[in-house]
């Protein structure tokens, strides 16, 4: 046994000698007191101190406890909430003002209200909205009726109920029109709801236009709300013996200019004259084109109602007056505020996951620290 | 292995339930635990309060033991060790031993008092962990398993710190 050995075996022998029995005394009185103590509570707990629950917490801690978890949870719960708010997927676009049913194709369609129509005029080529460049027909087109030479202005109202978006109802009238030799001159719609659409179409194709409309509608047939017929033909008439008049007059002071003895200042007057006469004839063809091509197309404004969906929201379409119309607005109406509702539910249930499972593996670490530390002490 | 005597299972059973065998199986280590904290500590008043301050603990902590294999000892001298650290940390400097404190060591020492005394300096200079090891290897005769079971140290390591602790220790001397 080395020295060191030695000497710690004497001072081991040293210590062992120490008086210690008083100390021991007052250690066990200690020690009966809370043994009696840790009984006598769990007497009163009515279980017994071997199954006293082996992690016993101070009230204070237990409280510090569930104040954390509150803090913690009502963080989470407002952090969600902030985000469910403010970040939405955008479900519904913007109303825009522009519409763009082109020549070329579909276009993009915008929301507009009913309520506050804003009508597009054909022509007015300074606006935004202006919707359609119409070629007119050839001046040879034959407009010839089934009554001859005669002219008419039409215009007819009709009202169909689809079941289809309007969106693409207002899509196919367009294509359909188109076909047809026609045009779409003004269109005002309210997705979900309906739309009116001015259109004018060749009269000779009228009743082809009605029969896809049957096609469409949900019930096969066309609510005509109004029909006007107007012969023009006289304005026609009175242009076309106009430019007669004009072609005579003008072939006279050509045959007057070939054989007529005329000083040079006549001659060049006359010439003048011709001219003007040529141009206002010009003018006077060009107005009757015009004029029979306005007048061979039918005015068509066609109302279109999308028929009430009881998920799309659009309730207040229910007939109220009958007791079925009322049953059906009442339940459309509170589905589409809890579809509302659900979808930000939905969505803060959502974030309230995400934000869960991101602070989930930082919570438990420090749990363990804590519960580490509590240990040792 | 250490020196002195260990509780079995049955008896650290009987202790969770009975107060009697508790305050026999106290009686068992009381003197184990104040020769190691006063060891550790050099200090008797402390010394005894960090005794009783273990064995309450103990008292509290007893429903939660579970035999793993390992000394009863073990378990309690953790205790104890958490206790000193707790209390020293509260101290800013080592304690000065003083030998005129400690009367009965003194009082007893008449003929080995300079030799072992040495060594009570000495080890008193190491710091907080060497003298832990020391004091459980040569004071308590713990063996290097059940040390680093105390120390939550691996027994290799355990031995690796002990040769290092008496390196130390033999410079002082």
């Amino acid at each position: 046994m080395n020295n060191l050995d030695k000497q710690f075996n004497q001072m081991r022998a040293q210590l062992e000698q120490v008086d210690t029995s008083a100390m021991e005394q007052r250690i066990e009185q200690q020690l009966r007191q809370e043994w009696h103590l840790i009984n006598n509570s769990s007497q009163s707990m009515n279980t017994p101190m071997n199954t006293q629950p082996t992690n016993t917490t101070s009230p204070n801690r237990s409280l510090w406890t569930k104040l954390g978890y509150g803090f913690g949870g009502s963080a989470l719960a407002l952090l969600a909430l902030f985000t469910a708010v403010y970040v939405q997927p955008d479900a519904t676009p913007s109303p825009s003002t522009t519409t763009t049913l082109s020549t070329t194709g579909s276009g993009s369609l915008s929301v507009r209200d009913l309520e506050m129509p804003s009508t597009i005029s054909l022509g007015e080529e300074d606006s935004e909205m202006m919707i359609y460049d119409y070629d007119y027909p050839a001046e040879d087109r034959s407009y010839a009726d089934d009554e001859g030479n005669q002219y008419f202005d039409e215009s007819v109202s009709m009202t169909i109920q689809v079941k289809d978006n309007i969106l693409e109802i207002l899509e196919q009238i367009k294509t359909e029109s188109t076909n047809l030799s026609g045009y779409v001159t003004n269109v005002s719609y309210t997705e979900y709801s309906g739309g009116t659409v001015n259109l004018k179409l060749p009269s000779d194709t009228l009743t082809v236009f009605e029969s896809y409309l049957r096609e469409i509608d949900i019930n096969g047939e066309i609510d005509v709300t109004n029909y006007n017929i107007t012969n023009v033909s006289d304005e026609v008439v009175q242009l076309d013996q106009e430019i007669k008049q004009l072609q005579e007059t003008i072939e006279e002071n050509a045959q007057t200019l070939e054989t007529g003895e005329l000083t040079d200042e006549e001659r060049a007057a006359l010439k003048r004259s011709n001219e003007n006469l040529e141009e206002s004839m010009t003018d006077k063809q060009d107005e009757r084109t015009e004029t029979v091509a306005k007048y061979d197309l039918v005015d068509v404004t066609l109302y279109v109602r999308e028929e009430p969906s009881f998920w799309s929201g659009n309730y207040y379409q229910y007939d109220t007056s009958t007791f079925g119309g009322k049953i059906k607005y009442q339940a459309s109406k509170a589905v589409n505020s809890l579809i509302s509702t659900s979808g930000f539910l939905i969505r803060f249930v959502i974030w309230l996951g995400t934000y869960a499972v991101i602070i989930a593996p930082f919570w438990l670490v420090i749990r363990y620290f804590v519960r580490k530390r509590r240990a040792r002490t | 292995m250490s020196h002195y005597p260990e509780a079995s299972a049955e008896q650290i059973e009987a202790a969770k339930h009975s107060e009697e065998q508790y305050i026999e199986l106290y009686r068992m280590y009381v003197q184990r635990v104040h020769r190691f904290v006063l060891s550790r500590t050099g200090d008797v008043h402390l010394a005894e309060d960090i005794t009783q301050e273990t064995f309450v603990s103990m008292l509290r902590k007893l429903t939660t033991y579970t035999p793993t294999g390992a000394p009863f000892s073990s378990w309690l001298f953790q205790i104890a060790l958490n206790h000193i650290r707790m209390h020293m940390r509260k101290r800013s400097n080592q304690p000065n031993i003083d030998l005129e404190v400690i009367p009965e060591i003194t009082q007893s020492a008449q003929d080995h008092t300079a030799e072992w005394l040495d060594v009570w300096q000495a080890l008193h200079k190491l710091n907080d962990k060497d003298q832990e090891l020391l004091i459980m290897k040569y004071i308590d005769g713990m063996s290097n398993q059940e040390i680093a079971t105390v120390m939550q140290i691996s027994t290799n390591g355990c031995g690796v710190k002990l040769h290092r602790a008496l390196q130390r220790l033999q410079e002082y001397l």
